[in-house]
C-alpha cells in the first residue's frame, strides 16, 4: 500500500484557495458529483477528478504529480459543471501544472511549443521570415484562383478594420484552411490584415498553467494588434484560444484593449445576417450534428452563435446527446491533442464522444475549433464512425454564394 | 365555552395546519382551515407506509387520522381548494380574504401559515435525464407506486431488480441557492430501501450518499441492520446515461477498493430529492408581511413575525412528519397562550422533573418560567439551580409512581430517607453517560472532547486534530461541538484536522456551519471506518495513520500535536431503572421511550410521563428548546382537560374477581388498585383500547359502547366481516374510498378502538351468523396506540387458528396502516 504524509502548507495549496469559487478546494464537499462526470466516463485511465481535488486539498503534491492525472485531465471542466461549491477543475489542475516540481511531467511537445511561441512568436517555430514568404505565396496563388487582383492576403497592414489571427495549423500542413478564410474575408469587402510578428492564435501558457507565460504571450497579441490599430481582432476557430483571448483575456493581461475581439464563426454570422455575404443552405442536404467545443461552450458560453451559422449551410441539425453545457470532450482537450505521443490516450479519452457520434446517426459532424476537429476526425478514422468533420466556418466558405 | 369567539386562520391542511387545528379545537379556539388542493392531508397524506413486518415509525398514517379527527371536530370551519388572497389588520385581529370555491372574508384573531414544502425538480440537473428516462424517478413517484400498490409497474414482480437511491439532489448545494440539508431524505431512501428489499427479497439496492445523515431514535440500528442487506456508497452522481447497456440506466462512480471510475448499471434510479420552500410562498409571505430567509423559508425566530402571524412545520424548514406535527400542536398552544386563552383556569399541577445534569436544569427552569411548581429529582450532585422555587431532592432516586395523570404518587429514596410526593406528570430529562474512549494509549497529547472543551487558550498548541468517530458513530452533539470548536481554533490560526465516517449536517443550519468550517481551513479526513485508521506517538506528536475513503489504496499520515476523542455516549446506568418505575419501554438502543410514532417525540402511552433530551433521543440545544415547547403543550393540555373521552372501561365490582390481570396488561397505566385490593380503572388515563375487557377472565369489565353483543350486532349473512382498528385500517378503507378504489362491496365493517378488544368469541359471532370469514384489522407492531394490544390480537388469532386447527382463510389478522388504502382493498377483495 502507497503512503503519503499530509503537509499543511505545500505549493499547490499555497496557490489556490485565493477566490471565492473556482478554486476554492478547501470547500470540497467529497460529494463525488466531479468524478460521475468525467468526459472519459469509464474509460481506462484518466483522472478521477475527486482524487486530484482531494490531493491538491490534503498537501499530497507529489502524489498528484506523480498519479498521471494531471495531463490525462483535458480541462474540459465537465466534470465541475454541477460542483455544488463552484470549483472548478481547470483552475486546479493549472495551477498543480504549474509547479515547479511539476515540470518533470510536462510533455515535451509542450515545452518546445511554449518555447517556439515566445522566441519566434509561432508554436511551430515559423520564423516571420517563413511566414512572410508562406503568406506572400499563398496570396499569388489566392489571387490568381479568385481572377482579382484585388484579392490577397494582406499582412502587417495598418489600419485595417480586421485583424486576423490564425491557427498554427493555418501556416503549415492545412494551407488551405487559411486560404478559405481569406476568401470570406474577400467576401467582406472589408479591410483586413494578418501580423507577421505573433502569428498564432494558441496560448500553451495555458496549458501548462503558466500564467506568466500565458499573459506574455496574450500581451504580444494584444499589442500586435493595437499596433497595427486594428478595430476587431478576429480568432481562427480556436476553442482554448477563444477562452484565453476573449474570455479570460482583460482579467489575465489587466487592462482594457483598444480592440474587440471576435471568432470567425461570430464575425462570418454576422455578415450573414447584415446580407453582406449569402450562404446556400443546401450545402449540406443531411442532417449534421454540432459539437460543443469546451473552451467555446462550457467554459465561454458559446452555444447558439456557431449553431445559428450552421443552420445557414445545412438542411438540419440534430443535437448530439448530452450537448451544450453537459456535452462530452472530444478527449483532445487541456493540452493532450498538443502532445505527439498522445494518440492511443486520446481513443480512449475520445471513446464517448465517438459513441455519441455513432448513436447520432450522421454523416456529417461540425465544429467550431480546429483541435476538436483534429481530434473527431482521428475518432472517425479510429472507430471507423463514417463521418465526415467540418468545422462550422470552413463549411460556410463552402456555402458562399458568389454572385 | 367561554373563548369560543376567538378564532383562527390555518393556511394549508398539512400535518403541521392539522395538528394545530386539533390543538386549536381541543382548546376552545374556532378553527378556519384554507387548503388550496381538494382534500385535506397535504403532501404526508400521499406518503406511503413503510412498514415490512414491524412499523419503522415515520409518522406518515398518522395523518389520515388528523384528517379524520379535524374534518369531524366542532367549531372548525374547512375551506377546500381555496386560498388567501389579502389580509387586512383591524384592532382586534385579521380580516382575511379567501378566493376560490369558497370566496368571502374571515375575522380571525391569529394568523398560522403550515403551508408546507415543494419538492425539488430535478428536470432543473438534466444530466440526471429526469423525465427523459422513464426509470429514473423521485422519491415522490417511488412513494406514490408503493401507496397505490403500483411498483409493478416499473419492477416486475419477484424480479431481482437493480436499484440505486441518489442522495441529495437539489440540498446543500450552494450553486442551486439550497445549501442546506433537507434532513428527512436519507431516512426516506433508507425506508423505502427496507420495504423494497421487503418487496423484492432479491433485489440489489445501493444508496449513494455524501454523509449519510444517520441521526435520531433507533435509527442507528435500523441502518446497521440495513447495511447487511443493501450497498451504502458515499459519493453520489450527477449524471445518468442510458444507452450503456440494454434497458438499464448506467452510472459513473469511483470504484470505492481502486479508486477508478466505473461503470454501474441499474434497472431503477430514484433521485432523492431535497425539500423547498412551497410554491408561490413568496407572494404569500408578503401578504403577510412575514420575510423569509433567503432560501425561503420561515426560519426567522419566533419574535420576528409581525403580532398575530405564525408559522409551523415546513413552511419553517425541511422536518420530518412527526415533528411537523409537534410543530404543530406547539405553534397552536402557543397562539392560545397569545390569545390569553383560559390563562386563568389553567390547572397548574405540580411536575417533577428526573434526572441530573444541565437537561433537567433547563426543562426545570423552564417549566418554572411557565408556572409549574417543580419538583427536581436528581441522583447527581452539583447541580446548579437557576431557579429558587424549585423544590429539589438532591442525591435521591425515583422508587416507585403510582397512579394516573393528574395524580402520581412518586416514591423518592433520598438522603432524608424514604419520601413520597404528588405531581400531576413526570417528565424524565435524565441525560446519559459518557464512557470514556477504550484506548491503549495513556499520553498527555491523547484528550477527550469533555476535557479539551475546558481546556485554555494558551495551552492549546498550533495542530490539533479530532477524530469524530473514535467511540462510534458520529452523533449530533459530539459532531456539532466537534465543528464549532474546530472553525474557531481554524480562526485562530490553528492547523485542525477533523477525522470523520460522516458530517451530521443537522439543522437547517448545519451545511452552512460545516461549509464555514471548511471555508476557514479545518480539513475532514474520510475513513470508511474506526478501523481504518489508527494512532501513536512519534516524535512527541501523535501521529493519525488512516485510509482516505476519497483516496482508496492509500495510508495516510497525519502529525498533530493533540488528538482529541470524543466520549461514548450510551443510556445513563439508571435509564432502565427509570423504565421499569415508570412502566416505559427502552429502544433497541437501551435508551428510555419506545419508538412508537403516536407518541413521539416527548409523550409516553401513560398519560402524564414525558421525556426530553438524550436520555431518550438524539437532542441538541435547539431540538432542546423545541422539546420543552412540546411539553409545555402537552402539559397545557393535561391540565385544560382532563376529563374521559366517554368510552373508559369500567370494572364492575362485584364481578371482579381481583386477579389484577387488567392491572398487570393495562398499557396505559390506567389500571390503579385500591385499598380493598380492588382494580380501578381512571377514565383520565384509560385510551379504550378495551384490552382489560377482552382478557378479563370473569367478564368483569365493560365497555357501554363496545359491548360484545353491539360488536356483532350487525353481522349478518356478509361475505366478509371485518373488525377494523378505527386508526388503522377503518381510515385506509375511507381513503381507498376517497381514491376512488374498487373494492369488495360485500364486506361488513365494525370498527374498534383497538383490536385489542376483540376476544374469541367476538371472533366467531359473525361466522355463527354466517359470514364466509372474518378478519381483524388493525396496527402494524410498534405502532398500536396502545403498544401490544394489536400484536395481542393478532396471537390470539394465531394461536386459535392453531389450536382449533381452523381455516386461515376464515379467520386471520391483517397489520392495514392508515396509509395503506390498496392494502385495504387487497385483503378483502382475495377471498381465496
Amino acid at each position: 500500500m502507497n503512503e503519503a504524509t499530509l503537509i499543511n502548507d505545500a505549493p499547490l495549496l499555497s496557490g489556490l484557495n485565493k477566490h471565492q469559487t473556482g478554486d476554492n478546494i478547501s470547500e470540497c464537499l467529497t460529494c463525488g458529483v466531479c468524478s460521475s462526470r468525467c468526459s472519459w466516463y469509464d474509460g481506462e485511465g484518466g483522472p478521477v477528478p475527486r482524487q486530484i481535488v482531494r490531493m491538491a486539498q490534503l498537501g499530497l503534491d507529489d502524489l498528484l504529480i506523480e498519479s498521471g492525472m494531471l495531463w490525462d485531465c483535458m480541462l474540459c471542466n465537465r466534470c465541475t459543471e454541477e460542483c455544488p461549491v463552484g470549483i472548478n477543475m481547470d483552475q486546479v489542475v493549472r495551477q498543480a501544472r504549474s509547479l515547479q516540481a511539476a515540470d518533470k511531467i510536462m510533455p515535451e511537445d509542450l515545452k518546445a511549443g511554449v518555447k517556439n511561441r515566445l522566441d519566434l512568436g509561432d508554436v511551430n517555430g515559423l520564423t516571420q521570415e517563413e511566414f512572410v514568404e508562406t503568406i506572400e505565396w499563398l496570396s499569388e496563388e489566392f489571387t490568381d484562383e479568385v481572377g482579382d487582383p484585388d484579392a490577397v492576403i494582406p499582412y502587417d497592414q495598418k489600419g485595417a478594420r480586421f485583424l486576423y489571427l490564425p491557427n498554427p495549423r493555418e501556416l503549415g500542413i492545412n494551407l488551405m484552411h487559411l486560404t478559405a478564410m481569406a476568401r470570406l474575408f474577400y467576401s467582406f469587402k472589408e479591410p483586413w490584415t494578418m501580423s507577421s510578428r505573433h502569428t498564432d492564435v494558441t496560448n500553451w501558457g495555458y496549458f501548462i498553467g503558466n500564467d506568466d507565460i500565458s499573459r506574455k504571450m496574450a500581451l504580444q497579441i494584444v499589442e500586435a494588434t493595437e499596433d497595427l490599430e486594428a478595430e476587431t481582432l478576429v480568432l481562427s476557430e480556436c476553442g482554448h484560444g477563444y477562452f484565453v483571448l476573449k474570455t479570460l483575456l482583460e482579467k489575465l493581461i489587466g487592462r482594457k484593449t483598444k480592440f474587440n475581439v471576435v471568432a470567425m464563426p461570430e464575425l462570418t454570422l454576422d455578415m450573414v445576417e447584415k446580407g453582406i455575404i449569402k450562404l446556400n443552405p443546401a450545402t449540406l442536404d443531411e442532417p449534421v450534428a454540432y459539437h460543443d467545443p469546451c473552451n467555446l461552450g462550457r467554459k465561454s458560453g458559446v452555444y447558439d452563435i456557431p449553431r445559428k451559422l450552421l443552420a445557414f449551410c445545412c438542411k438540419e441539425i440534430v443535437e448530439l446527446t448530452p450537448n451544450r453545457e453537459h456535452g462530452v470532450c472530444c478527449g483532445g482537450g487541456g493540452g493532450i491533442l498538443q502532445d505527439s505521443s498522445s494518440h492511443k490516450r486520446r481513443m480512449i479519452s475520445g471513446k464517448p464522444k465517438a459513441d455519441q457520434i455513432r448513436a447520432a446517426s450522421v454523416k456529417h459532424l461540425v465544429t467550431a475549433c480546429l483541435s476538436c476537429d483534429r481530434q473527431l476526425g482521428e475518432l472517425v478514422k479510429h472507430y471507423d464512425l463514417g463521418v465526415q468533420v467540418h468545422t462550422v466556418v470552413s463549411l460556410a466558405v463552402e456555402a458562399l454564394v458568389t454572385n | 365555552m367561554s373563548d369560543s369567539q376567538k378564532s383562527v386562520l390555518i393556511l394549508g391542511g398539512g400535518v403541521a395546519g392539522l395538528s394545530a387545528a386539533r390543538t386549536m379545537y381541543e382548546r376552545g379556539v374556532a378553527v378556519n382551515l384554507v387548503e388550496k388542493d381538494d382534500h385535506l392531508g397535504g403532501k404526508a397524506m400521499n406518503w406511503a407506509c413503510m412498514a415490512t413486518k414491524t412499523c419503522e415509525n415515520c409518522g406518515a398514517c398518522l395523518t389520515a387520522e388528523l384528517v379524520d379527527q379535524v374534518s369531524h371536530q366542532a367549531n372548525t370551519t374547512i375551506y377546500t381548494q381555496t386560498e388567501l388572497s389579502g389580509l387586512d389588520r383591524n384592532n382586534q385581529g385579521f380580516e382575511a380574504v379567501l378566493t376560490g370555491e369558497y370566496s368571502g372574508r374571515v375575522v380571525v384573531d391569529a394568523v398560522l401559515m403550515a403551508t408546507g414544502f415543494s419538492p425539488f425538480d430535478p428536470s432543473a440537473l438534466k444530466s440526471l435525464g429526469y423525465g427523459s428516462h422513464e426509470k429514473v424517478i423521485t422519491t415522490v413517484e417511488l412513494n406514490d407506486l408503493l401507496k397505490m400498490g403500483q411498483i409493478s409497474k416499473l419492477l416486475p414482480e419477484h424480479s431481482s431488480p437493480k436499484i440505486a437511491f441518489i442522495q441529495c439532489v437539489g440540498s446543500r448545494n450552494r450553486k442551486l441557492d439550497r445549501n442546506y440539508c433537507s434532513q428527512v431524505c436519507c431516512k426516506i431512501s433508507l425506508r423505502h430501501a427496507n420495504k423494497l428489499i421487503h418487496l423484492y427479497p432479491e433485489a440489489d439496492i445501493t444508496v449513494l450518499h455524501m454523509d449519510l445523515q444517520v441521526i435520531g431514535k433507533e435509527f442507528r440500528t435500523f441502518t446497521e441492520k440495513l447495511s447487511n442487506r443493501i450497498k451504502l456508497v458515499q459519493g453520489v452522481a450527477a449524471e445518468i446515461v442510458s444507452d450503456r447497456q440494454e434497458g438499464k440506466l448506467t452510472i459513473f462512480h469511483e470504484d470505492e477498493t481502486i479508486g477508478v471510475r466505473t461503470a454501474l448499471h441499474f434497472d431503477l434510479i430514484v433521485l432523492s430529492v431535497g425539500l423547498g420552500p412551497s410554491e408561490n410562498f413568496g407572494e404569500l409571505a408578503l401578504k403577510l408581511g412575514v420575510k423569509p430567509d433567503p432560501w425561503g423559508f420561515l426560519s426567522l425566530s419566533r419574535s420576528d413575525f409581525p403580532k398575530g402571524i405564525y408559522a409551523a412545520g415546513t413552511a419553517r424548514g425541511p422536518m420530518n412528519i412527526l415533528n411537523a406535527i409537534s410543530e404543530g400542536r406547539i405553534t397552536a398552544s402557543r397562539i392560545t397562550n397569545d390569545l390569553n386563552i383560559a390563562a386563568d383556569t389553567e390547572k397548574k399541577f405540580q411536575v417533577a422533573v428526573v434526572g441530573a445534569g444541565n437537561e433537567a436544569v433547563l426543562v426545570s427552569d423552564a417549566l418554572s418560567k411557565e408556572g409549574y411548581p417543580v419538583v427536581l429529582i436528581d441522583s447527581g450532585k452539583n447541580i446548579f439551580l437557576k431557579d429558587e422555587y424549585i423544590k429539589h431532592f438532591s442525591n435521591a432516586r425515583l422508587v416507585s409512581v403510582e397512579g394516573t395523570v393528574g395524580n402520581f404518587t412518586l416514591g423518592i429514596a433520598g438522603a432524608e430517607g424514604n419520601q413520597k410526593e404528588i405531581v400531576g406528570a413526570v417528565v424524565v430529562a435524565n441525560g446519559v453517560e459518557r464512557l470514556q474512549p477504550e484506548t491503549n494509549l495513556h499520553s498527555d497529547r491523547v484528550v477527550t472532547l469533555e476535557d479539551f472543551k475546558d481546556y485554555p487558550e494558551g495551552k492549546i498548541p498550533s495542530k490539533v486534530a479530532f477524530w469524530m468517530d473514535y467511540s462510534g458513530p458520529e452523533n449530533k452533539n459530539n459532531s456539532r461541538k466537534i465543528l464549532e470548536m474546530a472553525t474557531s481554533l481554524a480562526g485562530k490560526g490553528k492547523i485542525v484536522h477533523v477525522l470523520m465516517e460522516k458530517m451530521l449536517v443537522h439543522g437547517l443550519m448545519g451545511q452552512v456551519s460545516y461549509d464555514a468550517a471548511r471555508k476557514s481551513g479545518v480539513k475532514f479526513l474520510r475513513i470508511s471506518d474506526r478501523t481504518s485508521g489508527d494512532f501513536s506517538i512519534e516524535g512527541g506528536q501523535v501521529k493519525l495513520a488512516y485510509e482516505d475513503t476519497t483516496l482508496p489504496g492509500m495510508k495516510i499520515f497525519v502529525y498533530c500535536d493533540i488528538l482529541v476523542i470524543p466520549e461514548k455516549i450510551v443510556p445513563s446506568k439508571d435509564t432502565s431503572l427509570f423504565a421499569q418505575v415508570l412502566n416505559q419501554a427502552l429502544d433497541t438502543e437501551g435508551f428510555i421511550q419506545s419508538p412508537n410514532s403516536r407518541y413521539r417525540p416527548v409523550a409516553s402511552p401513560r398519560k402524564g410521563i414525558f421525556f426530553a433530551g438524550n436520555c431518550h433521543d438524539e437532542i441538541d440545544e435547539d431540538d432542546l428548546t423545541t422539546e420543552i415547547s412540546a411539553i409545555l403543550a402537552g402539559l397545557g393540555y393535561l391540565g385544560r382537560n382532563g376529563s374521559p373521552q366517554g368510552q373508559a372501561a369500567r370494572v364492575i365490582e362485584n364481578e371482579c374477581i381481583k386477579c389484577l390481570t387488567c392491572l398487570r396488561i393495562c398499557p396505559h397505566g390506567a389500571v390503579v388498585l385500591l385499598s380493598s385490593n380492588k382494580p380501578e380503572i381512571i377514565p383520565e388515563a384509560c385510551f379504550e383500547c378495551g384490552l382489560c375487557v377482552s382478557n378479563c377472565p370473569a367478564k368483569a369489565i365493560r365497555q357501554e359502547a363496545f359491548l360484545d353483543e353491539n360488536l356483532v350486532e350487525m353481522a349478518k349473512e356478509t361475505d366478509t366481516f371485518i373488525f377494523a382498528c378505527e386508526r388503522s385500517a377503518f381510515l385506509a378503507r375511507n381513503e381507498a374510498r376517497r381514491l376512488g378504489m374498487e373494492m369488495n362491496e360485500k364486506v361488513h365493517i365494525q370498527t374498534v378502538r383497538c383490536t385489542g378488544r376483540i376476544g374469541i368469541e367476538n371472533m366467531f359471532a359473525p361466522i355463527l351468523k354466517g359470514a364466509d370469514r372474518v378478519i381483524v384489522a388493525g396496527c402494524y407492531e410498534g405502532n398500536c396506540r396502545s403498544m401490544e394490544s394489536g400484536a395481542f390480537a393478532k396471537r390470539r388469532i394465531e394461536h386459535t387458528i392453531a389450536d382449533l386447527g381452523i381455516d386461515s382463510n376464515k379467520l386471520s389478522f391483517y397489520p392495514v396502516a392508515a396509509n395503506e388504502p390498496d392494502k385495504f382493498k387487497k385483503i378483502t377483495s382475495d377471498t381465496e
